[in-house]
């Protein structure tokens, strides 16, 4: 870790490089690297399969990559014991289902640490539900409600798992904002955004809309079949070329608004033709 | 799903069913081909000049039958509890995904054989080696229905259950060829063990099994958290920081205890395991803390019951506890299939 990148200040509060995973003989993830410092946003951008949730699940410690180097605040992160690692990184997955009857403060009392795991009336668990505007849902049994809620009450729930850490953390968001209404979606992701600025966080994101993505990223990282194909902000990233290239996507990113967000003109017609192409020259 | 948000209080639950422990205790005690009045259980119990049959009914075949029914009920209820839990289904049971009748294959071995097998050993070793054997299938069983269950760490519960009737089939093929093999006196303990039954308890029974069932009722708490955890899905739990891997592995070995000791003294005894969990789920909620404890009360409760209405209902004779439970928690299990799909 002696090259010259680390000598300047801030350290990232994640670092990974040239990570590589192969499952069940299929390559996820080839050479991504990327480091990211606290009060960054970064958003993953990718079509379906392009790597995004496995990228998160190798980030957050549960997969584990065949090769590369993952440091979370300094440490490797293979090295870090389960508890040490809940205590700085907090993570959200896709989607949690529930085959009991448990209630959503009941749901949100698990981010709690340690020996106040599960209860509900500790302090911090009503003002993280207001927060995720799911208070009012506190005594609904977490399988009555719509998914949206259910997503809002998941957040709730790594948030007190967050906001109970010291330090620099990561906050690693699986399509966190997928099933709510436009509204809470930019409510929330301009929370999030201002969250991790103002409290040491260092925020990766997998998300499938675009314009959100535009919007309140600092940064995004566009994968494609388990490549990075771009990184940096968002008007350097999400070009016509890019979107094109990726998504198949006829494209542009208007940044004219007090809010970017990605203008779409059409399907390009000959997306698989040209993502073959450039497999080929590959 | 179970509609039910409205939850119990919590202390008085648990007076509750220390209340009714007791009192089951008291009854069972009073129970018999000898009836007997409270006064009398008492002396027996406690007086030095009792008389001889009193103390005899009351210390050395009624109490010991009692705290077994009390140990195998809640052993029989915290491996539901543990096994629902860890497989994140209401419906995951010892005797359901066959690992209690892996127990009882290696029992009935024992029973069968091992006259043959252990004829040169000790007397003390086909006492020992029952139980033991009972233990070793239960962990067999359930490391083997572990392993069919889930692949990359996700339990396919549809899996499960088919590979426990599986499991249950060929297990019970076993019995049954073991049976065909059995002389007269074999098959007459052999049936009334598979049918599940306390009549057989002794001390010597309690202080074999007691050790076993004691030590995973003191090591369930710890387990009670990560539980909670696991309930929103084991990637979410390895994320709040619990070795979810660890859990299992703690969980398969515990319940491989709890089935294989009960199992070893009492036969085969369905539903108490799918009983008393989703009784307690219904009143005081899903947290392990509650549900554990709550569960091995109810548990102890709920055989103790049942053994003594075994004594009543055919008197002078005995009915199998086993099919008693059967009895019971057959339409019960139904009941709560139809609520859920």
């Amino acid at each position: 870790m002696n090259n010259a990148s680390t000598t300047r200040l801030p350290n990232p509060v994640l670092q990974a490089r040239d990570i590589s995973l192969v499952r069940n003989g299929q390559r996820l993830l080839n050479n991504v690297s990327l480091r990211v410092h606290a009060g960054e946003r970064v958003m993953l951008l990718g079509p379906n399969g392009a790597g995004k949730s496995t990228l998160l699940r190798v980030l957050s410690g549960e997969w584990a990559a065949q090769s590369g180097d993952i440091r979370l605040c300094g440490e490797p992160l293979a090295a870090l014991p389960l508890a040490v690692l809940a205590r700085r990184r907090a993570v959200m997955p896709q989607q949690v289902t529930l085959s009991f009857p448990m209630l959503a403060e009941e749901v949100v009392a698990q981010g709690l640490p340690g020996r106040e795991a599960g209860n509900s009336a500790h302090p911090s668990v009503a003002p993280q539900m207001a927060w995720c505007d799911v208070g009012h849902l506190a005594g609904r049994l977490y399988t009555s409600l719509s998914g949206g809620e259910q997503q809002r009450v998941q957040l709730a729930r790594v948030l007190v798992q967050l906001r109970a850490m010291s330090g620099e953390r990561l906050l690693l968001l699986d399509e966190a904002t997928s099933a709510l209404d436009p509204a809470q979606q930019y409510r929330l992701m301009s929370q999030l955004a201002a969250l991790a600025q103002q409290e040491n966080t260092a925020l990766i994101m997998a998300c499938h809309d675009l314009s959100l993505a535009a919007a309140y990223g600092s940064r995004i990282l566009l994968l494609a079949d388990g490549e990075c194909v771009a990184d940096g902000p968002p008007e350097s990233v999400l070009t016509k070329d890019n979107l094109a290239s990726v998504y198949g996507l006829d494209a542009c990113l208007d940044t004219r608004g007090p809010l970017m967000q990605v203008r779409v003109h059409g399907v390009c017609p000959s997306r698989h033709a040209s993502r073959d192409a450039s497999r080929a020259s590959a | 799903m179970v509609p039910i948000t409205g939850r119990l209080p919590v202390r008085p639950t648990f007076a509750v069913l220390l209340a009714l422990l007791l009192l089951g205790a008291l009854l069972a005690l009073r129970t018999g081909p000898m009836p007997l009045t409270t006064a009398d259980v008492w002396q027996g119990l406690f007086a030095t000049d009792a008389e001889a049959t009193v103390q005899l009914v009351v210390r050395e075949l009624r109490l010991p039958r009692l705290l077994l029914a009390m140990l195998v009920g809640a052993a029989l209820a915290v491996a539901g509890a543990l096994l629902q839990g860890l497989f994140r289904n209401p419906l995951a049971d010892p005797g359901l995904i066959g690992i209690s009748s892996g127990a009882a294959l290696g029992a009935v071995s024992v029973i069968v054989l091992g006259e043959r097998l252990f004829a040169r050993w000790d007397m003390a070793v086909p006492g020992l080696a029952l139980p033991l054997a009972a233990f070793a299938c239960a962990l067999l069983t359930t490391a083997v229905i572990w392993r069919i269950g889930s692949r990359q760490g996700v339990t396919h519960v549809a899996m499960l259950l088919l590979a426990g009737i599986a499991i249950n089939a060929i297990a019970m093929a076993g019995v049954g060829v073991l049976t065909f093999v059995a002389d007269d006196g074999q098959l007459r303990t052999l049936t009334f063990w598979t049918m599940g039954s306390l009549a057989q308890a002794d001390w010597r029974d309690l202080r074999l099994v007691a050790p076993w069932i004691l030590l995973v009722l003191l090591a369930m708490p710890a387990l009670a958290r990560a539980l909670n955890a696991v309930l929103l899905g084991e990637s979410v739990a390895m994320h709040l920081g619990h070795d979810v891997d660890r859990l299992k592995r703690r969980i398969v070995v515990m319940c491989a205890l709890a089935v294989g000791a009960a199992v070893s003294v009492s036969g085969l005894i369905g539903f108490v395991g799918l009983v008393a969990p989703h009784l307690v789920r219904l009143t005081l909620g899903v947290d392990h803390r509650m549900l554990l404890p709550a569960s091995a009360l109810l548990g102890a409760v709920l055989l103790v019951l049942a053994d003594t209405a075994a004594r009543l209902i055919v008197a002078p004779a005995e009915f199998p506890i086993g099919l008693m439970m059967a009895l019971i928690g057959g339409p019960f299990f139904l009941a709560l299939l139809m609520r859920r799909f």
